[in-house]
Parts: structure tokens; sequence; C-alpha cells
């Protein structure tokens, strides 16, 4: 054997050697410690993430953005494995917001889980995991935002931890806005890199919807509301704006506002959207209904003529007129003009228990408005069988029943558009399909709409209740209300609460814009319709009507 | 010997035996078909065996091949191997980056949602009226008080005639190319400036030459008649934003607050019908 041969047998058996002891490894590697190798392999390198879904977005008729999505991560720790809490809230407490004290607390937990923050804007979540804690873990979550943050704030709603919708339209168009969140099969290498990614099930983004709402109005409406919350300090307030031809809401405030996205900060009273959500008793502002009737039905023209003393006694009840009088002779529209109750329920008498019931039947109260929004009350009207010896001192003059300020709105519309009611709504049109307008039916004729229009332009005419609101180049009418409350205790009206509304639009020969305003429990300054309500309705309008290039008239 | 008759004439007895079972017998002459099932699966397992048998002696040739063995015994064959192993490395390679390029685009897809969010949230904010009012109070306007909007009423036939001929005077000396079709219209044109032109007169309210030849402009270029742009879309002064008398309520398209209601733009013009 030559040194060659010796050599090469050399090298043939320390590869040989070599070749046994990889053959060893693997075998102890593969078959004795297979399982617990497998194991963490399928721990640290396999992960099933969850996609969450886009939740889409809620704009203005605009365009604008009013609700929209943006990507973060739930921020979660297992307390056990964070080797040095107190370094670890000292890096953290300032991406996260918090007090140090405090994630200190909740990394210090005998707990296996903790949350330490939802729904953490990624930016920062980003920089939490960079700091690359051990224990510390992020999930992706979609957090959602309301730019605007208070504007319609009731209207939108809010949304749970969870990404439900949990008010508002957030709530009741939940199923289109979700969508529906994805899984993905990620393999990552030694180093974490991903080196395969599978879908296991692709998520779907939610449906953007867009609103009839228009921002510009919504935030002018709301300015004023709050500005009667500072002269009047009522209980609450809500007003609507709305195209009375086609019932396409362009404005709902309520106040106190609400931050949307900061809604635990604010009482569950408060969340509440009370343009659809209040019963009230409308008060004089429903005298406009009780009119419609008479002159639909031909039993008053709005010069007839009718005699009226100070007060009336209906059954067991006297109802006085607001203001002191003597006997005097007033007209159809003076009645209006002046909110006289004594005329009102002489109207409403002449027409009858049953017709009465039918016309306010007719005009949608009791009855939800079929508005996308929800919690919409209906109400509270009487039937017929259940009137009262003295109900029709009380109905016509808008006492005894219940409706909500959008119904109010609706009604109103109807009078205004030549006498079609119509379903308002709030939605213009869903992942950009427009909707339908709601179709509406006839419940007077053109003519008596437009008698009740030239009668309540005489509300805001000298004379009239709400004679100090004008608005330059436009003709303006609507009805005052200030109706008395129930006091729960008594049970009788009560002498110092009150709802003081005005329903109104204009121009008032072609109605293009109306707006409903109901203050609740005005304390301070004044109670009364015309000074609470009709100028906050001026304010509005005076905004809103050369905004929407609507021509004087 | 001769057996006795007696025992000639008894009959031969046969030993008592048991019956051997039938077995097949042996029949000459060619082979009878077989069962056509034993037959295909036979025929099958010999087809097998056969292919098989190819596939081997095949297998066999090609390691005999001559040019196989020249290949092994040369150093082609170290090449190849190493192409191969570099191929398969290469491949893998590929693969991870692939791999790891589908999770840097899922990431910078989650960078574009975060920013794209971001983005919306800022325009809305942006959009909002109380910023526009600031802005234009850095850019020197002024927000006109609500409630202080005038509308002014235009006479008839002397307000049409200084009206064309202001907006003639000003197309003229802007030398606008527009000019011919803001003044050929001059009956339905003219009509829409009368208020602007108005704007002057009764109030003792300023209103430059271009913003009326804006409103004018956009009348006529719009096809609009004079009347119903100027009765309908009322235009702010300074904004001289594009009115139409086709601006409805269901148009998205509104102005901002402040586009209406800008400095200056208090005083509006309207026809007096």
């Amino acid at each position: 054997m030559t040194i060659v041969q010796r050599r090469i047998g050399g090298i043939f058996g320390l590869f040989f050697i070599l070749l046994v002891l990889a053959g060893g490894r693997t075998l102890y590697l593969g078959a004795l410690k297979g399982g617990s190798l497998r194991k963490a392999a399928a721990t640290q390198q396999l992960t099933y993430e969850a996609v969450p879904a886009q939740r889409g977005s809620i704009s203005d008729r605009s365009g604008i953005d009013l609700a929209v999505s943006e990507p973060a991560q739930d921020i979660s720790a297992t307390p056990y494995l964070v080797k040095e809490p107190l370094v670890a809230a000292q890096k953290l407490a300032p991406l996260l917001g918090k007090p140090q004290d405090r994630v200190l607390r909740e990394l210090s937990e005998r707990s296996g889980f903790v949350y330490l923050a939802r729904a953490l804007p990624a930016k920062q979540a980003h920089a939490v995991m960079a700091l690359k804690i051990p224990g510390v873990a992020g999930a992706p979550v979609m957090k959602r935002v309301y730019p605007r943050g208070t504007l319609a704030a009731q209207v939108l709603g809010v949304v749970g931890t969870e990404g439900n919708g949990l008010s508002g339209l957030e709530y009741s168009r939940n199923g289109l806005l979700h969508g529906q969140a994805g899984q993905r099969h990620v393999v990552s290498d030694a180093i974490g890199q991903p080196v395969s990614i599978n879908e296991v099930h692709p998520e779907e983004p939610g449906t953007s919807v867009s609103l009839t709402l228009d921002a510009n109005i919504q935030q002018r409406t709301e300015d004023v509301l709050s500005a009667v919350g500072r002269v009047f300090s009522p209980k609450d307030a809500t007003a609507i704006v709305m195209d009375p031809r086609s019932g396409a809401i362009l404005a709902m405030a309520n106040w106190p506002q609400v931050n949307a996205n900061d809604p635990a900060a604010s009482t569950p009273e408060a969340l509440e959207n009370r343009a659809v959500g209040f019963d009230y008793e409308p008060g004089s502002t429903f005298k406009a209904f009780t009119v419609a009737g008479a002159l639909q039905q031909g039993l008053v023209k709005p010069t007839s003529s009718f005699y009226i003393p100070d007060k009336i006694q209906v059954a067991d009840r006297t109802i006085h007129d607001d203001t002191e009088h003597g006997d005097e002779s007033l007209t159809t529209a003076q009645i209006l003009a002046q909110s006289s109750n004594v005329g009102a329920i002489k109207i409403g008498m002449l027409e009858g228990q049953s017709n009465f019931s039918k016309w306010v039947a007719k005009f949608g109260f009791g009855r939800r408005t079929g508005i996308e929004l929800p919690g919409e009350e209906i109400g509270q009207v009487p039937p017929v069988s259940k009137y009262s010896g003295s109900s029709m001192g009380n109905l016509p003059i808008g006492q005894g029943q219940l409706v909500t300020p959008l119904q109010m709105a609706s009604a109103y519309s109807a009078i205004a558009n030549g006498g079609i009611l119509r379903p308002p709504h709030i939605i213009r049109s869903v992942g950009g399909e427009p909707q339908p307008v709601p179709e509406g039916h006839r419940v007077i004729s053109s003519q008596t709409a437009a008698s009740l229009r030239q009668m309540l332009e005489g509300v805001l005419a000298p004379g009239g209740t709400a004679s100090e609101v004008s608005i330059p180049g436009y003709q303006l009418a609507g009805k005052t209300g200030t109706a008395s409350k129930v006091d729960e205790a008594t049970g009788e009206y009560s002498k110092t609460r009150y709802v003081a509304s005005f329903m109104g639009f204009a121009p008032a020969s072609d109605p293009k814009l109306l707006c409903a305003v109901i203050v609740d429990e005005p304390q301070t300054g004044s109670i009364f319709g015309g000074t609470v309500a009709a100028p906050a309705f001026g304010q509005i309008m005076s905004f809103a009507l050369p905004y929407l290039r609507i021509a004087p008239g | 010997m001769t057996p006795p008759p007696a025992a000639a004439a008894a009959p031969a007895v046969q030993p008592h035996r048991p019956l051997a079972p039938r077995g097949p017998r042996r029949v000459s002459g060619p082979a009878r078909p077989a069962r056509p099932a034993d037959g295909a699966r036979s025929r099958r397992a010999a087809g097998d065996a056969g292919f098989a048998l190819g596939l081997i002696s095949g297998l066999e040739a090609l390691a005999q091949h001559r040019l196989l063995e020249r290949l092994i015994r040369g150093r082609t064959w170290i090449g190849i191997v190493a192409f191969a192993l570099i191929g398969i490395v290469t491949l893998q390679l590929g693969l991870l980056k692939l791999n790891g390029g589908i999770g840097r685009a899922l990431e910078h897809e989650a960078a574009l949602q975060r920013q794209n969010a971001a983005l919306s949230i800022e325009n809305s904010e942006l959009a909002a009226g109380s910023h526009v009012e600031a802005r234009a109070a850095q850019l020197g306007m002024a927000f006109v008080p609500v409630g202080s909007l005038r509308f002014l009423s235009s006479s008839s036939h002397g307000d049409i005639g200084k009206a064309a001929a202001v907006l003639s005077a000003a197309a003229r000396s802007s030398g606008v190319a527009g000019g011919e079709q803001a003044t050929t219209p001059s009956g339905e044109s003219g009509e829409s400036s009368a208020g602007a032109e108005a704007q002057t007169s009764p109030e003792g309210e300023t209103a430059t030459a271009s913003s009326s030849q804006a409103t004018a402009e956009t009348s006529a270029t719009s096809g609009q008649s004079g009347e119903s742009a100027a009765g309908e879309a009322p235009v702010s002064t300074e904004s001289s934003a594009p009115a139409s008398s086709e601006s409805t309520l269901s148009e998205s398209t509104a102005p901002s607050a402040s586009a209406v209601t800008g400095a200056g733009g208090g005083v509006q013009a309207t026809s007096g019908e």
C-alpha cells in the first residue's frame, strides 16, 4: 500500500467518522428530541396571524370622512415572562401613554395574561414591539377614529373594543361596515423573518357608507346648539336640518356634545340620539296639523273667523291662552300666528275626535318614520277609544301625546313640500351605490299645504310668536312651541319644566330647507319657543340657506 | 388346473375398498381456454413483470451506456453535480427571497393602510370649518358674521344696460378670451349682472368689477339664463365660486363654509323678480 493510498484511506476514515457522528446527531435530534423540538418549532416558527378587516368608513355627502379605521395593535403581556418589570414599565409607560406605576402594577400581576393597551395606534405599537421585551406581545386590530371628534357623534355611534358597533349608525349598519377578519399562516426563519406566508382566509373589508349629512351644516348646527346650551342651560337640546323635498337629513345635532373618540367620558343620556329617541309633548308646534286637517276637510279657511275668549272649558278642564286677553275675534291664520290655544281647540272640536285622530295618524305620528337609525321611538298617540272627555282640550294644542323631533320634522316636511309625507333618510350611498330616495304618499293637497305655509309665515311676521327672527332676503315660515312637561311626582303639568321648540322652513313660497329645534327644559333666560328655539332656527338657517345656494324668496 | 364349477359359477367377490375421490381427469387434446378473470390477471402480472424487467434492462443499458460511462469517468460529472447543487441552493434562496418579499409586501401594505387612514383623518380635520376659517384669516380674509348677508334688488332695464356696459369694459380691459362669451348672450348675462352692478348704488356696498365678471362669466359659460344664475345661485363677491342654478341640495359639490361666506362676501346679488 502506497503512502497515497494510506492517506486516501485516512481521509476516508475521517469522513466516515464525521458521517457517523452526523448520523448519530441526526438520530438524537430527530428521534430522541424530535417531539419537543417539533413543538418548539411550531411555536417559534409557525404562527396563525389574525388579519383584522378594515371597517368601512362613514363619510358625509361631500366625501369628508366622519369615521375611519386605522391599523392598531392590542398590546398584551405575560407577566411571569417579563424578567425586569420595573425596567420594562419605564420603557413602556411613555409609549403606552399610561403612568409608569400603573404599567408596573399590570406587569406585576399574578396572571398569565394582561392587556397593557387596547387598539394602540400602529406607530406607537411598532415602537413598543421594537423594544423586544420578552413577554410583551402585540395583536393587530383596527381602531375606529372619528376625525371630527364631537361632530354628529350621537348619529354615528361608537364601536366597542371587539370592533362591533354599539350605538348609532355603527350599530344599525354593523353588518355592512364590519367586514370579515382573515387568517394567515406564517412560517418564520430563525431570526423571525417570514419565509412562507399562506392566507388561510382572506380578509374582507367592510363597506363604506356615505351619509346625506353635510359636515359644515352639522358643525354650524352643533355650534348653535352649544350656544343655546350656554345661554339657557337646558337639560338637553336637539336640532334637525333636512331637505323637505327628498327627506334627506343634512344635520342632526344633539347637545350636550359627546366626543366620539372618548365615549366613556360622557353619560349614557348624552350618548343618546335625541332626535329619534326623545319623546316629548310638542305643544303649539302641533297646532299646524290641527289646522291642516280642518283645512283639508274644508271645515275652515285661512280667513275663517273665530270668536276667541281668554279661556275655554273642555269637560273638567279649563284651558287658557298664554297671554291674558279679552274676548276677541281671530282668523285661522291669526290663531296659528298668535298660537291661540282656545282657537286651536275650537278648530279641533270642529273636526271631531275621529277625524282629528285620523289626521294625527296620517301625518305619521304614533309610528316610526323609518329612518336608518337605531333606537327610534314611536311616540305615544292615544287612539280615539282612549280619548277622555277633555282629550280634545289637550290634543289639538299638542299636549297629551308624545312625538319625536324627527316625526315632527318629517310631518312639517309634508307641509313644506306640498303635501307629501316622505320617510326621512340619512344614508346616501352604500359602497358607492346610491340608495333610492324613499317614496312618500300624499297626506294633504298642495293647495292646503300652500295655505298652511302662508299662514305659518305669519308666525315670523310682526305680531307672530317668533317675529324677532328674520333672515334678510328670505321669507321664513314656521311655528313656535312651548309645551309643559308632566311632573312625574304629581302627575300634573309642571309650572317650571317646559320644552321649547320651533319648526320652520324657507323660502316660505317654495321651501328647500327645513329646520327643527327642540330645547328640553331651558333653565335660565327664557322658556318660550319663540325666544329659545326660534333664534337658534334663525342662526342655523342664516348659515345654511346661502351655503346651499338657495335663492332668496 | 380347472377350478371347480361352483367356484367358477360363484360371483366374484370384490374386496371392499372405499371409493377414492374422483380427481380431475387429465384430458388429452388442446388446452381449454382459461376463465377470463384469471386470464386478465395473469396477463397484467405478466405485463407488469415485463415492464419492470424492461425498465431494469433499460436502466442497465443506460448505466452501461458508453456516453454515461464517459461522463462519469470524466471531469464533466463534477461540473454537472456542482451545477445541480448550486441550482438547488439558488432555487431555495430564490424561494426564501420571494417569501421574504411577500412578507415585506404585506408590511408595506399595512404601512400604506396606516398612511391612508392617517391621510383620511388629516383630510377630514383640515376640512373642518374652524380650520378653514383660521386659514382664511391667515390669508387676510374676514369672516362674515352670520346674519349679515344681504340681498339687493335690482331694477329691470337700467341695471341691465349698466351691467352690460361694465361687463364689456371689464372683458376688454382684462383681455379675457371668454369676454365674448360673457357679452354674446347679452340679454341673459346682462340681467344676471344687474344685481351685481346694483350692489354699488343703493346699499353703498362695494363690489369689484372682477367679481361681477366672474358671476357673469359663470352664468354665461354654464349656459344658464342670467336670471336663474343670479336668482338661484348667489355668489360671494370675493370667493367668486362658480354659481349654477342647478346647485341643489342633493349635490355633493357644495363649497366649504368659507367659500360662500368668505371675506367681502357679505353682499350677494339677486334679481328683483
